[in-house]
């Protein structure tokens, strides 16, 4: 590279017929060229034919020599190469030889060009031995062992002094009279980041006085000519998949041109960086999103945990609600981990954002059921949000502005081994509904919703086998409420101010060590504070303050090429303060209704601790290179409950064809009560484990590379469900409730179905479909009830589809069956309390109507010099579905209307990339 | 007076509009390959439009009213994707008074351009409107507000005033006559609005370097 030549390149139809003028006047011009650029070209018998000069067929990349290696030390070398009129080399000299000297830079340069092979240099349509220079660069790679020798090949004919033999070959006096006067960088508009090997051609003059050159463009995307004339200069660049970059430049005497070019893509899909390797699958319902695809899921505000909800398997829930029911499973049956860690919480304000951004995150793996003996502590599902990889190229980020809040993510490489990333959010939905809400509503806001999160991830690697990794984060919700009249909401309640509060912040650390593909230990300790405060004044609250820590250990070894053993631990450890102050609150099934303020509870407990120990091991086999079987068992012990437990786990695989594969699995879960559950005043502590058997099996067929249909019917059978009681227990002559025992049972059934087509043809999109039926048996009840969101047909359908000038149109629509609700059959007047007293139907005996919703989403993006701007139009609910949430009764329950979730909703965001 | 608005369903549109968001998900990709360079067009890069409009409105609520006479306007900008289609956003607002009735409605709309030939375009809109309808009465004004969803349809032919068509002039100023149909919020209170416009539009064009150009006039 940093040569110049005579362009031989086949152009664009327009530039073809004008630049072959070129080049034959370039040709015909060609002693004038070589005495004005590249003086060493000596005069040749024929002065009406020119000398092809020979084109590099063959290149052999030059051994580094390992003592420079060590040292760290580069080198340049140039050489003389005798081709003959076959192509072969006949001699190599070192005509400047490297700089520093004694490292063997000079030999390694000669041995390798002796085995290059060349197309003959012709003259007169008859091929002759030629002379020319070679340029061998030594330059080491970013990775410290990774080395590259480059060289100028074919190009650096160009560069040469195509020689006659027994010409005048000593010493390359040409280099010496080589001026550099026009030096560029090529860069990718918006990202900075450098183009490597375009072709850039330079040209100037018309018909028969026009001259071009060509580069190529180095890993630092420059290029550099040589000896230039004074004058204007037309600079083209046409690299695949960008738009040409077509630009003049002057040239002045005894001045260098300098310049840095911006080349746009023509289109800057976001997918693109969604290729992957090929992993070996062996979970049989895993689902893995990358933030790509989530970022552009219409209705999701670009949400990472929101979209979760469009998988199968996963019920609706309301728009504002956090939480994830994964195949009838009550929420808290769903695991979320950030990296592997436990959150308390992870959407701030009851699912309107999820405490990360999208910045931090490389993206999600989704199991609905049979998940390895890895994870554990859950009978429901796995959410496993991954954190980047973080190996940025420059420093950049993103600023990004939206109707609910606002943030900011910076990422920076530290050297060459180590990388550094922030971010930060805030909402101000507090000022905006401070601004809206009237001043006589019978509730004033002193702090409105707000929230905001934060985070700071490090990563160093010095070498490959070690990488060690560092994350610290946390989230911080408030809201504050001033009751002008307490009575309006219950006639109870007598505090006039309530707030909620829930904060909580952890820090990670994590060491990967894998010497080898064979072998690979992963230790990661993290520790943080939880903090939750719902208080209404002093009459009723909730504190809860727990200090977490957590130490996790997995190593798995290579035991052959088709056998693999993992195994690990997971420690959890907490320590809790406690003021509660509460009434009985709702329990699945149970109707909602108001708490009963005149019946309050109240515990309060310090330093109480508690620890649970996870021990896992599996197999991962591949048989018959078709059929993978992952055994595995777990064993976990739950000091709050006093028990352990051993859960084995069996997953397998098998590959009919390459396109058709079946899977099943079978596996047994536990996970302790809810904390409440367990507590001697809210209550029962002797509460023991509640267990789940996962059963699923199904098929999996893809067509085409980037559509997959997934197919698994599922059974879950749960036992041992806390379920409440009005039983009495007998303790120290004192007779109490024992609130709650282990007697519900569970029984989940169905089927998932997911057509997926990942991004090809500009189009990104799935269709989800679930069939299922959930239903419990409370303690002492002969019949099976519906699940609180049992919903038989769950059907997902969403696309995005990359459309031409970087616009991009999503969309999706649900329709879900309604969930059930337990109904309202008449009212008892108290004449103690002063107000009718609901009476309730059995149990979500009855259905909300079907829920259908549509939202579309415009994305469009503007492409400057050093930065990107992204501009988004998410309509929500666009034919404004009048979806019903649940009923509002009068007093005395004879009359209701539906109440209603999300109108239409536009959301416009800004995104600031650099 | 705070002015409180509340939010009306319909589900009459429903199967309308997922229909005509189907039909684009299908149509608008294979309309909208990627083109590399193309050749110079007046209906290329963005566009800006102000689009003063005059209105036969018709008012849907406990009694019917109307048509009267409205004025208003709308602002439409958005950019060729090629030489089918334009998306963009627009928004607009208008006004109409009678004896005893005033109104105010507008939108704020996703806005995707279809268009069979050079100069003619068809126009969907699909978003959000309000229509603020207030009926006139001594003492005491009854104010009613509506939020909901929004869909229009427009007819457009352009006429680029420049004249002399330059085979290398990307962009430029349009005349365009516009007439269409707006169908506002629903239920209780719905509005509908047929419409027609002159349209000033100005196309940014596209840079040379998207252009498909000789050498002479692309450098």
């Amino acid at each position: 590279m940093r040569t110049k030549r005579i362009i031989t390149k086949k152009l664009n139809r327009y530039w073809a017929p004008w630049l072959f003028a070129a080049l034959v006047a370039t040709a015909l011009n060609d002693k004038a060229h070589a005495d004005e650029n590249t003086p060493r070209v000596d005069e040749t018998d024929t002065d009406t034919d020119i000398v092809i000069p020979p084109v590099l067929r063959n290149e052999v990349a030059a051994v580094y020599p390992e003592q420079a290696l060590a040292q760290r030390v580069e080198a340049e070398v140039i050489l003389e190469i005798d081709i003959d009129e076959t192509g072969m080399v006949e001699g190599v000299q070192v005509a400047v030889p490297a700089q520093p000297t004694g490292y063997g830079f000079d030999e390694a340069a000669v041995d390798a060009a002796n085995l290059f092979e060349f197309e003959p240099a012709v003259q007169g349509g008859i091929p002759i031995p030629v002379r020319i220079t070679y340029r061998t660069v030594f330059r080491l790679a970013q990775e410290p062992d990774a080395i590259e020798t480059k060289s100028d090949s074919v190009s650096s004919v160009s560069d040469a002094a195509v020689n006659e033999p027994g010409a005048d070959d000593g010493a390359p006096a040409a280099d010496t009279a080589r001026i550099l006067n026009f030096k560029g960088t090529l860069k990718e508009r918006g990202t900075r980041l450098p183009l490597a090997g375009v072709t850039v051609t330079i040209f100037t003059g018309d018909g028969n006085l026009a001259v071009g050159y060509e580069d190529v463009t180095d890993a630092d995307g420059q290029f550099e000519f040589y000896n230039l004339a004074p004058g204007t200069w037309m600079l083209l660049a046409e690299p695949e998949g960008y738009f040409p970059l077509r630009t003049r430049d002057e040239v002045r005497e005894n001045e260098r041109t300098e310049a840095t070019y911006f080349v746009e893509r023509s289109d800057y899909n976001p997918y693109d960086v969604l290729v992957e390797g090929e992993t070996v699958k062996k979970e049989i319902s895993r689902k893995s999103l990358k933030t790509d695809v989530i970022e552009r899921v219409p209705g999701t505000f670009g949400d990472v945990l929101t979209v979760v909800k469009n998988l199968p398997g996963v019920a609706r829930t309301g728009a504002t609600a956090g939480n994830i029911v994964v195949r009838g499973s009550s929420p808290e049956d769903t695991q979320v981990f950030v990296d592997g860690v436990e959150v308390p919480i992870i959407y701030h304000f009851g699912g309107l954002r999820s405490v990360i951004p999208l910045g931090m995150l490389d993206g999600l793996d989704f199991y609905p059921g049979n998940f390895s003996s890895e994870f554990g502590r859950a009978t429901g599902g796995v959410v496993d949000v991954r954190l980047k990889l973080l190996k940025p190229e420059k420093f950049g980020g993103y600023v990004d502005v939206n109707l609910a809040d606002s943030g900011v993510y910076l990422e920076t490489p530290l050297g060459k081994k180590s990388a550094m990333a922030a971010a930060f959010r805030r909402s101000y939905i507090d000022g905006i509904i401070n601004a809206t809400v009237p001043d006589d509503a019978s509730v004033n806001l002193i702090t409105a919703p707000r929230y905001y999160d934060y985070q700071w991830l490090g990563s160093f690697r010095p070498n490959d086998d070690h990488e060690f990794t560092g994350f610290f984060f946390g989230s911080d919700d408030e809201l504050k409420l001033l009751f002008e009249n307490p009575a309006d909401f219950s006639p109870d309640l007598t505090a006039t101010s309530g707030s909620t509060s829930t904060s909580f912040y952890r820090t990670v650390l994590q060491h990967r060590y894998m010497p080898n593909s064979r072998f690979e230990n992963v230790f990661k300790t993290s520790a943080g504070r939880n903090k939750i405060f719902v208080g209404l004044g002093d009459q009723v609250y909730l504190d809860l303050n727990t200090y977490v820590a957590q130490i996790y250990d997995r190593f798995s070894v290579g035991l052959s090429d088709s056998v693999r053993i993992a195994a690990g631990i997971d420690y959890l450890y907490s320590v809790a303060d406690a003021r509660i102050k509460f009434p009985d609150v709702a329990k699945e099934g149970e109707p909602g209704g108001r708490p009963d303020l005149s019946s309050i509870k109240y515990v309060e407990s310090t330093d109480e601790s508690n620890n649970s120990v996870g021990v896992f091991v599996q197999l991962e086999s591949r048989l018959l290179k078709r059929w993978t079987v992952v055994p595995g068992v777990r064993f976990d012990y739950f000091s709050r409950v006093g028990q352990s437990s051993l859960a084995p786990r069996f997953n397998t695989r098998f590959a009919l064809t390459d396109k058709w594969t079946i899977k099943g699995g079978v596996g047994v879960y536990h996970q302790e009560p809810a904390f409440d559950e367990t507590s001697n005043v809210f209550g029962n502590p002797n509460l023991g484990l509640e267990k789940a058997m996962h059963y699923s099996a199904g098929f999996e067929w893809a067509p085409l590379e980037y559509l997959t249909l997934d197919v698994t019917g599922f059974f879950k059978e749960m036992d041992d469900l806390v379920s409440r009681t009005s039983e009495t227990v007998s303790l120290n002559g004192e007779v109490s409730p024992l609130n709650f025992v282990n007697g519900g049972e569970g029984r989940v059934y169905g089927m998932e179905l997911m057509l997926k087509h990942d991004f090809a043809n500009n189009f990104n999109g799935w269709i989800s479909y679930t069939l299922s039926r959930a239903l419990r048996k409370d303690v002492g009840e002969t019949e099976w009830r519906r699940f609180d969101f049992d919903q038989t047909h769950i059907f997902t359908m969403l696309g995005s589809y990359s459309l031409p000038r970087n616009w991009t149109i999503g969309f999706r629509w649900r329709i879900v069956t309604g969930s059930p609700s337990t109904p309202r059959i008449g009212a008892v007047y108290s004449v103690d309390d002063g107000f009718y007293e609901p009476v309730f139907g059995k149990p979500n005996s009855e259905r909300l109507p079907t829920f259908h919703q549509a939202d579309l989403r415009l994305d469009k993006r503007w492409i400057y010099d050093r930065w990107m701007l992204t501009a988004y139009l998410d309509v929500q609910n666009i034919y404004n579905s009048p979806n019903v949430t649940g009923y509002q009764y009068n007093y005395d329950s004879s009359r209701r209307r539906p109440r209603q979730g999300l109108p239409i909703l536009p959301v416009i965001g800004v995104k600031g990339e650099f | 007076m705070m002015r409180t608005f509340s939010f009306k369903r319909s589900n009459v549109f429903a199967p309308v509009v997922v229909s005509l968001m189907m039909l684009c998900i299908s149509v608008i990709p294979a309309l909208s390959r990627a083109d590399d360079l193309v050749k110079p067009s007046l209906k290329q890069g963005y566009y800006f439009a102000l689009i003063p409009v005059g209105e036969l409105v018709f008012v849907d609520s406990k009694e019917n009213f109307g048509p009267w006479g409205s004025f208003g306007g709308q602002l439409r900008m958005g950019e060729a994707l090629n030489h089918w289609i334009d998306l963009g956003i627009s928004g607009g607002a208008s006004y109409a008074r009678g004896d005893s009735l005033q109104l105010v409605h507008g939108h704020f709309a996703m806005d995707a351009t279809f268009k069979p030939t050079r100069f003619l375009a068809l126009g969907f809109q699909a978003g959000m409107g309000f229509a603020d309808f207030t009926r006139l009465q001594k003492g005491m004004d009854e104010v009613i507000g509506r939020f909901g969803a929004t869909y229009g349809f427009t007819v457009a032919y352009d006429f680029f005033p420049g004249g002399k068509r330059d085979p290398y002039k990307s962009g430029g100023l349009a005349i365009t006559p516009v007439a269409g149909v707006h169908l506002g919020p629903g239920e209780v209170t719905s509005v509908y609005s047929v419409f027609a416009g002159l349209s000033v539009a100005w196309w940014t064009g596209l840079p040379k370097s998207q252009l498909d150009l000789p050498v002479d006039q692309a450098f």
